[in-house]
Order: C-alpha cells, then structure tokens, then sequence
C-alpha cells in the first residue's frame, strides 16, 4: 500500500515537505483514479518510466539558484544521457533534454550514475560511463554546454588511454580556479601486471584536468594504484577550492579500507593518506563507496561503509572528532555528506524489512551535536541518496520509481 | 492408474510445449524465492552463491565451483543481483553461466526493490559480492562474504 512520508521531527515541517507530502498524496489519487495530473503538480511524472535498474541519477545547482539533475533516458534499446532543470527547487521540471546527437550505451545503476558540475561562466558540464562490449570495460565521456543547455557538443572521451579495458565509475569536480577535474577507475595496470604473469591487487585511479572549459583534457595523470575495483571514487572542493579524493583502497595484504590524496592540476600527486582503520580484509567487491565534504574552516567530514567482524555499516568521522560514529542500523547503505556553513548533514538509505527511507544527521554547530531525522521513504526502489549545499540551505535529492525525482530541504529554520 | 498415466501424459505435453533450442530459463528471483529455494533442498546440502556481472571475484569463484561441480560433489544454486529485466545483462549472465555449465538452478533478481531482496536473502548482508551460503543437510547455513578457493569448498562442503 501506498505511505505518505511523514517526518519524524515537526520541527522540519516546511513548505517544500508540505508540497512533497501533497505532490506524493496527489499522484498516488491520480494513479487510483486514472487522472493524469498537469506536469507541475506532479513531482515524480518525470521520473516514472524508469527501470529499477537504471535510475542512476546526479544533482547539482547552478549559478542562479536553479536545481539540475542528469540521468539516463533510454529509448528501446537506444540509451542517452538527459538532463532536467527545475527554477524552483523540485517543485516543477523542464521535458528532459538529451545531451548526446545519437545514443551510446550509458551506465545508471548502483555506484555508476552521470555526473553534472557547473564552470564560472554557467557552463555545464557532464560526465558518463560509456560501457563497451566485454564486461566491465568503458570509456569515460565529456559534454559541455556553454549556452546554457540549449545545446551539447559531441562528446569526447576523457582519457588518452583507448584500450578496451575498465574505464569507469567517473567522478567530476571543477576546482575554484574554474578547471575540471575527471577521475575515474581504471585496470591499465593491472593488464600489463597480467601479460607479464604478475598479480596486482585492485585497480588504479585516474585522472585528467581541463583547463580550457572542457575543450581538451590532459592527462592520464595517476592517482594510486591498488584502488577497489568497484567503488565510487568521493570528490569535494577544501576550503582554498583545491579537489580532494576519497576512495576505498586495497591496503597490505588485502585491507579495503580508504585513501585520500588532494589532486594538483599539473598530474603531481603526493603519497595517499589513510583515512579510515576498520581492517576489512575481504577479496570481494563491496559496492559502496565514501563521500566527503570540507567545512569552511577545513574540517573534514567523511562517511563510508565498512565490515568490522560480521557487523557492517555505514560510518561517520571528522577530522575535529576522535571516534567514528555509526549511523542507522545494519541496512544502513550509501551515505551522502553535506556542509554549508555551520550546517552539516549526513543521510543514508535504510531498509527496514518493508520500505526504504532516507535517514539523517543534522548538526547547526559543525558537527558538534546531531538530531535525527527520517526525510523520505518510498516503497519500491530507489537511487542512493544526494545530498547537494545550496544558498538556502542543504537539500536531499533523491530518485525513486515510485515518486521520481523528490527534493527535501533538510534544514530551513 | 488413469490418473497417474494422465500425470506422465502432462510431463510429455509440457515438455514439448517448451521451445527446441530453450536454454533452461534464468528465474526471477523475488521476495518468497529464497524460501522456495530452501524447502527444495530439504535434507541435502548445497551451496548458494550470490554473484554480479561486475564482480571479477564472483566470476573466479563461479570458476572454482564449476570445477567442483563438474566432479559431482556439490549442489549449486546461482543468483545474480543483476536484473533479469534487463535483456543486455541477462544475456551476460546466461553466456557466462553456460561456459561454466551452471545455466542450471540459475536466478537473478527480479522485480522487487533490490534491497528487498537483498533483505530476503539476509538482513545481515550489506551486498558485498561474492556472497555464499552454505547449507548442511539440516537447514543450518553458513554465510562467506569474498572469493571462493577450492579450500574453502573442501572446508565447507568436503
């Protein structure tokens, strides 16, 4: 049956949740009665249609305030990389724009979803995994707009590496001086360990810059190797605008813990960092990779998923806190981190046997002190969780099959 | 008498009822199938492994049971986290499920959230792959999260 979310907290009543609640309540009579309901006052119209499978979907807020998302849009077996935009935070979209002039084969599930970031000029940028033919081989692609979105040049691949190898799960950030930065999994290595009969644990990370507004890209400037093989790698901008990656990395002899390592835009890379301690020694591919964000005064905020004994979870720490602090229960999965100013918000999707909901941690004071919130919950299936910084505030964006594309301002006061 | 003949008769009829060249069908895996799965192994031991197109590990350890398998020791389900609804991937799984000769008591997810069934299979899984359960002959099961050697086959199901 059909659940209307309610938030745990009255204190996060607001108007976006009061249209959430309403927009949910009014499709949901639509759907019972056959009605088809104007665009606008349908939240989710753009996003039914989507296969479980594929609703892979990135978010992110331009120049002027307006909420974009990209995603996959396929037509038969036709598969292209769309774009929607909304004024008005989720409220109401624009028809879905294709970025492509003919379809390619776009990843959109799990931990492989397209990407979207703005330049200093309001362009837009985009990144996709293209899949090949043999089974875990892609290359990574680039469109740009520069006119705001009314058209897309064709898109080129990112790395000078054309081998028909892993190119995949493609991270994008542009740092404060306005260059883009592309990193990306990536098995040349471990190819060449195999033809010489050698082992190499993993894979490596990659990346290339642009510092031309994405006309050209230099790079394959390596970041480490023995990287896990399956594993979004975590981008975020320090408090100078300078990109730091986060990934979980295969340590001695088989430790998949995570590394971090700010990335330059000359290709020089320092040592990577430990930044997490769990000791999970597995040969497996575990999914789920970590998120980070900076506060403004530099403390770092990071959330991943580990393994300690046979309890798993998800997991929170900063770099002003001594201990990580868990977050949910055994099904918590997929955790996203926000900061904007004092406020800092972590959610994480959560299984309870019967529906999915999207809970959170807010804190007002940097991290100091936390209150719990549930801020949606869908019945069927969902993306993971994004958490995006915006001028109002932080908000959860957030796909389902059921409902489409939901927004939840997470801390208006 | 008549009725068992009419059952036989239902076999047959079934049987050519089904396409010439029918591989045996990847199944739907949905929330009651784990449960579908045990009661069908009632009393005997067997192994499932949960795998996924992405997974180099799971495609070893598909390799290592196939190899046990091949010497008819062991029982061995296979169930993809992959949508079967996705005929691209459900290619992929058949393809590589027939070079190891287990196209045979073969799932992969169904319509179900993922989570759901993820929750379904374990409420203790968290999705890590290979994932394998080890079942003995009394309904006890093991759970192994990570690559699957031919030592651990002995270990568990020698």
């Amino acid at each position: 049956m059909f659940t209307i979310p309610i938030p745990v907290e009255p204190s996060l009543e607001n108007c976006m949740r009061v249209f959430e609640r309403w927009a949910a309540a009014a499709s949901f009579l639509a759907a019972s009665c056959g009605i088809a309901l104007p665009a606008h006052a349908h939240e989710g119209m753009h996003g039914h249609g989507a296969k479980a499978f594929e609703l892979g979907t990135s978010a992110a807020v331009d120049r002027e305030g307006q909420l974009w998302i990209v995603e996959k849009e396929s037509i038969g077996t036709d598969q292209y990389v769309a774009v929607q935009v909304s004024p008005d935070m989720g409220r109401t979209w624009s028809a879905p724009r294709r970025v492509q002039q003919s379809p390619e084969p776009v990843s959109a599930d799990g931990e492989n979803r397209p990407k979207i970031a703005f330049g200093k000029k309001g362009e837009i940028y985009i990144t996709y995994t293209s899949p090949l033919s043999k089974p875990y081989t892609g290359n990574i692609r680039f469109v740009r707009s520069t006119d705001g979105g009314k058209s897309f040049s064709a898109p080129l691949t990112v790395h000078a590496n054309h081998d028909v190898i892993t190119h995949r799960f493609d991270s994008l950030i542009v740092d404060g001086e306005g260059r883009i930065y592309v990193a990306w999994i990536d098995k040349r290595d471990e190819e060449a360990a195999k033809a010489r009969k050698q082992a190499y644990a993993g894979a490596a990370i990659y990346y290339a810059v642009s510092d031309d507004g994405g006309a050209t890209f230099k790079g394959d400037y390596k970041i480490a190797d023995h990287s896990c093989e399956c594993c979004r790698i975590a981008l975020a901008l320090d408090p100078k605008g300078r990109p730091v990656a986060m990934w979980r990395h295969v340590f001695e002899p088989n430790i998949r813990d995570h590394a971090m390592v700010r990335l330059s835009p000359d290709g020089k890379v320092a040592a990577p960092t430990r930044v997490t301690f769990d000791n999970w020694h597995i040969d497996a591919c575990p999914h789920q990779g970590p998120a980070l964000a900076f506060g403004p005064s530099g403390v770092r905020h990071q959330v991943w998923f580990s393994v300690h004994g046979d309890e798993g979870g998800v997991f929170y720490a900063s770099s002003a806190s001594a201990k990580p602090m868990r977050l949910g229960s055994a099904q918590a999965e997929h955790a996203d981190v926000a900061v904007h100013g004092r406020d800092v918000v972590l959610a994480w999707r959560q299984f309870d046997g019967k529906s999915t909901a999207i809970q959170a941690k807010l804190s007002d004071d940097g991290g100091r002190s936390w209150r719990d919130a549930e801020l949606a919950r869908t019945a069927g299936a969902s993306d993971q969780p994004r958490l995006l910084g915006t001028a109002s505030g932080i908000v959860l964006v957030w796909r389902t099959q059921n409902e489409g594309i939901r927004t939840v301002m997470t801390n208006r006061r | 008498m008549l009725k068992k003949w009419m059952s036989a008769m239902a076999c047959v009829l079934a049987l050519f009822a089904l396409p010439a060249h029918a591989a045996p069908a990847l199944r739907p895996f949905e929330a009651d199938s784990m449960a579908r799965i045990v009661a069908a192994h009632k009393g005997k031991p067997f192994v499932l492994v949960v795998w996924s197109l992405d997974c180099e590990y799971c495609l070893n350890s598909l390799d290592a049971l196939a190899r046990e398998k091949a010497k008819g020791k062991l029982d061995v389900v296979t169930l993809s986290t992959d949508p079967i609804e996705d005929p691209q991937a459900a290619a992929l799984m058949r393809k590589k499920l027939e070079a190891v000769g287990m196209q045979n008591n073969a799932w992969a997810f169904g319509e179900a959230p993922p989570e759901q069934l993820r929750y379904a299979i374990d409420p203790k899984w968290h999705g890590e792959m290979p994932r394998s359960y080890w079942f003995d002959g009394h309904g006890e099961r093991t759970a192994h999260s990570g690559l699957i050697t031919p030592q651990m086959i002995a270990r568990f199901a020698g």
